[in-house]
C-alpha cells in the first residue's frame, strides 16, 4: 500500500515566488488497484508521480510505499525498485542500443546474477510481447514498440508498483492501444499496482478509481461512472468527459429516466433499447 | 486556384534492397477555402504527402500542382515563393523555436521573405493576435519560458505571419492537455471561418477531424483508401476499424442502436447531432421493438 | 535521407571472428598494426597482406561492404600515396618536372604506404562489421578496468559510448526534422557564402542543442528511476567469456607479430 498523507512539494523557482505544486495532498493507494489521475499541465499530478518513488522527496508530509517512508535515504534503491516508473517521451528513457540490452538495464542496476537477468529479461519480453524485437535498435521501433520496452525494463525489476506519467500522451491510436493493453494484462493478470497519469479519458474509463486534480490538490475522487457523471464540474474545470458520459447528461436533461452515470457505448445501447 | 496532387509517387531509397513505397499514385485536390482532414496510422505516408506539397520532398513521379503551378518541373519556380504560399506546422512545431523573444522568432518566416521592418512588425502582431497571445506583454519574453500550449501557439504564429494561403497542420494538438488541444483547435477553426485559409489537418484523432473537416482523405500504406465528406467516409464503418483508425464514439453508439433496433440515423458524427437524434427517435416513439 | 546513415556497421554473422570475445579481437588488432608499421620490405608487407586476406575471407563478410568502408578514403589514400610518390628522392629518376620528381624508392614507397592505408582501414572494418557496438563498448570497459587505478573512468567511459550510440539515429532524425520545419518558415540552408551559411545553421542548432539537453534531462531521470547508480556493484547480463578461439586467434597474432620483426632481415 502507498500511503500518502499531507504531502506538500514547493519548487523553489529562482527569480518568481515558491510554486506550491502539491498542497496538502493525502490519499492511499492500495495494492492491486488501477488508477487513473487526471488533470492539467501544471495541476500537480506529475509531480506527485515523482514522488512516489523519491525522484522527489516532500517539502512537507510523508510518502510510504509499503512501510518504507521514501524520505530515508538509506531505503531509496528499494523505493526505486518497489515503484517502476514509465514515462511519457518513448525515446528519451531507452538507454541501451538493442531492446534486450535495455530491458537488462534495471536488473544490471540491481546487481543481480547473470543468469538471473537474462531470465527476467526474457520474461518481461514476452509479457509486453517484444520478445522478437529483442535484439532490434530502439530507434526502428514504433513510438508504442518503445513504450513497451520502456515497461518491460521496468517489470524486469519486478516491482509491485508502476508509475505511469502519460505514457501515451506522444503515441498514435494504434500506439495507445498496446500501451493501454498491456497496462491492463499488468494489472489484471501480474496483480500489479498500475498509477497512470494520463489526459485520455478513455483510459481513465478503465480504472477502478479515478482521481482528478488541479492546483496540487484533489478535487474528485471515485469510480470511473461516479466521476464523469460529474460532467459539469470537469466541462468547467476545462477537462475532457468521454462523449458518452457527455451525451448522457444532455439526454438526462430533456430525458429523465435517462440515468447520468454512463461511460460506455454497451451501458447507453442498453438503457435505449431495453 | 488550388493544391493539386496528380499520379504522385515517392520511393525512398529507389533502387535499393531498402526500396520503399512512401505514396503510390496519390491524386488530391484542395480547393481554396476547404477544410480536408487527412487520417492514417505513422507509417501511412500522411507526413510525406504533406511535405510534398511545399517541395521540401520531390516526387518519383507525378506532378504537384500549386495554384496551377508544377512545382517541380516549372522552370524558375522559387521554392521560396511556394513556401509563402503554403505553410506547414509541423508535428510538435514547438521544438523549431530558437530565438531570444517570441516576436523575433515569429518575424523569422517574414524576415526571410525579406520583408521590411514596419511589415514584419505588423505581421507579428496580427499574427499573435490570430493565436490569442498578447503582442505587448509577451513580445520580449524569451519562448522557452512559456507553456507547452503557448509554446506551439507561437510556432504556429510562426507559420502565420508568412501568411500562407494554404495552411497545412500536422498533428497539431498532439502531447497537448484537453484545455490546450480545445484551444488550438478553435483557433484552427476561426482561421478557415474568417481568414478564409485553406486549411489541411492531419490527424489521427477522428474525433477532431469530424467535427471540423469538410472532406476527409484516409491513407494507408502509402494509399489513399477512402475520400469523401466525414458522414460517407465514417458510414465505411467496417473498414475503418479495420484500418484500426475508428469511428466517433457516437456514430459507433448510433450504429450499435440501429442494430438493436432503434431506427435512428447512422451518419451522426457529433455528440449534438446524436443528442437531437436519439431525443427525435425517443419522442416520435420510433421504436421498433425488434 | 539523412536518416539512412547507419552508425556501428555491425553485419550478423556466425564466423569464427564474430564469435571471438570483443576484448581478444581489440588486442589481435592492436598486435596486427604494430605488425604492420613494423614491416618494410616486400616479405613483410606481402605476409601482412597474406594475413590480411585470410582475416577478411574468415570473417565472411561480403567484400562489398570493405568497398563501402574504403570509399570515404579513397581521397586520402590517392592524397599520400602521390604526395608519397613525388616527393621522396632517390636514385632512379623515371619522371622529373621542376623539384618534383618519380624515383624508384618513391614509387615503392608509395605502394607501401598504399597497401598500408588500404589494410589499416580494412581490419578495422573488421572488427566493426563483426562486433556490436554494445560488445564493443563492452570489450572497451573491461579493457580499460586496470587502468581505473590512474582514475580512468572506464564504466562511465563506457556508459557514454552506449548513449551515444543509442542517441546518434534519433539526434539525426531530429535534425531532419528541424531542418524541414525551418526550410517551411523560408531557411535557406545551401546558399550564400560561408558566413551566411553559418549564420543560417543557427535556427537549426539551436532547437537541436535545446532537445538534446532535454533529452539528456529526461534520460537522467528515467536512469535513476531505474536504480542506476554508477558501475558500483553493477552486473552484466552478458558476461564476456574467453573461449578457446582467442587463444588461436592471440597466438596468432603474436607469431605475426614476431615474423614482422624477422621479415626486416631479408
Amino acid at each position: 500500500m502507498i500511503k500518502i498523507e499531507n504531502l506538500t512539494h514547493i519548487y523553489n523557482s529562482g527569480q518568481n515566488e515558491n510554486i506550491r505544486a502539491i498542497d496538502n495532498l493525502t490519499l492511499e493507494i492500495h495494492s492491486g488497484e488501477h488508477i487513473a489521475v487526471l488533470g492539467h499541465n501544471g495541476c500537480g499530478k506529475s509531480t506527485l508521480a515523482k514522488h512516489l518513488n523519491a525522484l522527489l522527496l516532500p517539502t512537507e508530509g510523508t510518502v510510504v510505499i509499503d512501510d518504507v517512508d521514501t524520505a530515508n535515504e538509506a531505503d531509496l534503491w528499494t523505493i526505486r525498485q518497489m515503484v517502476g516508473m514509465v514515462f511519457q517521451n518513448p525515446d528519451n528513457q531507452l538507454v541501451a542500443t538493442t531492446v534486450e540490452e535495455d530491458v537488462a538495464f534495471g536488473p544490471e542496476n540491481l546487481g543481480l546474477a547473470p543468469e538471473i537477468i537474462r531470465e527476467r529479461v526474457d520474461s518481461a519480453l514476452a509479457a509486453v510481447g517484444m520478445t522478437d524485437f529483442r535484439d532490434k535498435g530502439p530507434h526502428l521501433l514504433s513510438g508504442g514498440q518503445k513504450q513497451r520496452v520502456a515497461i518491460a525494463g521496468v517489470i524486469a525489476m519486478r516491482p509491485q508498483y508502476i508509475v505511469f506519467d502519460e505514457p501515451t500522451a506522444m503515441l498514435d491510436p494504434r500506439g495507445r492501444q498496446e500501451v493501454i493493453a498491456t497496462m491492463q494484462k499488468l494489472n489484471r493478470e501480474e496483480g500489479l499496482t498500475i498509477i497512470n497519469i494520463t489526459h485520455f479519458m478513455d483510459e481513465a474509463v478503465l480504472a477502478d478509481r479515478v482521481i482528478v486534480m488541479g492546483n496540487g490538490k484533489i478535487i474528485l475522487e471515485g469510480t470511473p461512472r461516479e466521476v464523469f457523471a460529474q460532467v459539469d464540474i470537469l466541462k468547467e474545470m476545462r477537462l475532457d468527459v468521454p462523449p458518452i458520459a457527455e451525451l448522457a447528461a444532455l439526454l438526462h436533461k430533456e430525458i429523465e429516466s435517462i440515468p447520468l452515470n454512463i461511460i460506455t457505448v454497451e451501458e447507453l445501447v442498453n438503457i435505449l433499447c431495453p | 486556384m488550388s493544391l493539386v496532387l496528380k499520379n504522385l509517387y515517392h520511393t525512398y531509397q529507389p533502387n535499393t534492397p531498402n526500396e520503399s513505397h512512401a505514396l503510390k499514385n496519390i491524386n488530391l485536390t484542395i480547393n481554396d477555402g476547404d477544410f480536408i482532414g487527412i487520417i492514417g496510422h505513422t507509417g501511412s505516408g500522411k507526413s510525406t504527402l504533406i511535405q510534398h506539397l511545399n517541395g521540401l520532398l520531390k516526387p518519383s513521379k507525378g506532378q504537384v500542382l500549386v495554384d496551377g503551378v508544377d512545382i517541380n518541373q516549372t522552370k524558375g519556380v522559387h521554392l521560396k515563393e511556394i513556401r509563402l504560399r503554403v505553410g506547414i506546422v509541423f508535428q510538435y512545431p514547438e521544438h523549431q523555436l530558437f530565438e531570444e523573444t517570441v516576436a523575433k522568432d515569429i518575424a523569422f518566416g517574414p524576415k526571410n521573405l525579406g520583408l521590411n521592418e514596419k511589415e514584419i512588425v505588423k505581421r507579428v502582431k496580427e499574427a499573435m493576435q490570430i493565436v490569442q497571445l498578447d503582442y505587448n506583454t509577451l513580445k520580449n519574453i524569451s519562448p522557452f519560458e512559456l507553456s507547452g500550449g503557448q509554446k506551439r501557439r507561437v510556432a504556429i504564429a510562426g507559420v502565420l505571419a508568412m501568411k500562407p494561403k494554404y495552411l497545412i497542420l500536422d498533428e497539431p494538438t498532439a502531447g497537448l492537455d484537453p484545455k490546450g488541444r480545445e484551444e488550438i483547435l478553435t483557433q484552427i477553426q476561426m482561421l478557415q471561418k474568417e481568414l478564409k485559409l485553406t486549411v489541411v489537418l492531419v490527424s489521427h484523432s477522428m474525433d477532431d477531424v469530424a467535427r471540423f473537416a469538410d472532406h476527409m482523405v484516409v491513407m494507408k500504406k502509402g494509399e489513399i483508401v477512402l475520400s469523401g465528406k466525414p458522414k460517407e467516409v465514417f458510414g465505411h464503418y467496417e473498414e475503418l476499424e479495420q484500418l484500426g483508425v475508428g469511428v466517433p464514439t457516437v456514430t459507433k453508439l448510433m450504429r450499435q442502436l440501429r442494430m438493436r433496433g432503434l431506427d435512428v440515423l447512422t451518419d451522426i458524427i457529433t455528440i449534438e447531432e446524436a443528442k437531437n437524434e436519439i431525443l427525435r427517435v425517443w419522442q416520435t416513439g420510433g421504436q421498433k421493438n425488434a | 535521407m539523412l536518416k539512412d546513415i547507419t552508425i556501428g556497421q555491425y553485419i550478423n554473422g556466425d564466423s569464427f571472428i564474430h564469435k571471438m570475445d570483443p576484448r581478444s579481437k581489440i588486442l589481435v588488432i592492436m598486435l596486427y598494426m604494430i605488425a604492420l608499421f613494423i614491416v618494410n620490405n616486400v616479405v613483410g608487407y606481402l605476409s601482412v597482406v597474406i594475413v590480411s586476406i585470410v582475416i577478411v575471407l574468415v570473417s565472411q563478410v561480403p567484400l562489398k561492404f570493405f568497398l563501402k568502408g574504403l570509399k570515404p578514403m579513397v581521397f586520402i589514400v590517392i592524397l599520400t600515396v602521390v604526395l608519397q610518390m613525388i616527393m621522396t628522392p632517390g636514385e632512379i629518376v623515371y619522371w622529373q618536372w621542376g623539384f618534383l620528381k618519380i624515383t624508384q624508392e618513391g614509387l615503392i614507397q608509395a605502394v607501401f604506404l598504399g597497401t598500408r592505408l588500404i589494410l589499416l582501414v580494412s581490419i578495422t572494418s573488421v572488427l566493426t562489421l563483426t562486433t556490436t557496438p554494445i560488445s564493443l563498448t563492452d570489450g572497451i570497459e573491461y579493457l580499460l578496468k586496470p587502468f581505473k587505478k590512474i582514475g580512468v573512468p572506464a564504466h562511465e567511459l563506457a556508459m557514454m559510448m552506449t548513449i551515444a550510440l543509442r542517441f546518434i539515429p534519433t539526434l539525426i532524425e531530429e535534425t531532419d526534422k528541424i531542418m524541414k520545419a525551418q526550410s517551411a518558415r523560408g531557411a535557406d540552408f545551401e546558399s550564400g557564402n560561408l558566413i551566411e551559411r553559418a549564420k543560417a545553421l543557427i535556427p537549426l542548432l539551436v532547437p537541436l542543442f535545446l532537445s538534446a539537453f532535454k533529452r539528456a534531462d529526461e534520460l537522467a531521470m528515467a536512469m535513476e528511476a531505474r536504480c542506476y547508480h554508477g558501475g558500483e556493484n553493477r552486473t552484466r547480463m552478458k558476461v564476456l567469456r574467453y573461449t578457446y578461439r582467442d587463444g588461436l586467434a592471440l597466438i596468432a597474432a603474436v607469431l605475426l607479430l614476431i615474423w614482422a620483426f624477422v621479415s626486416k632481415l631479408f
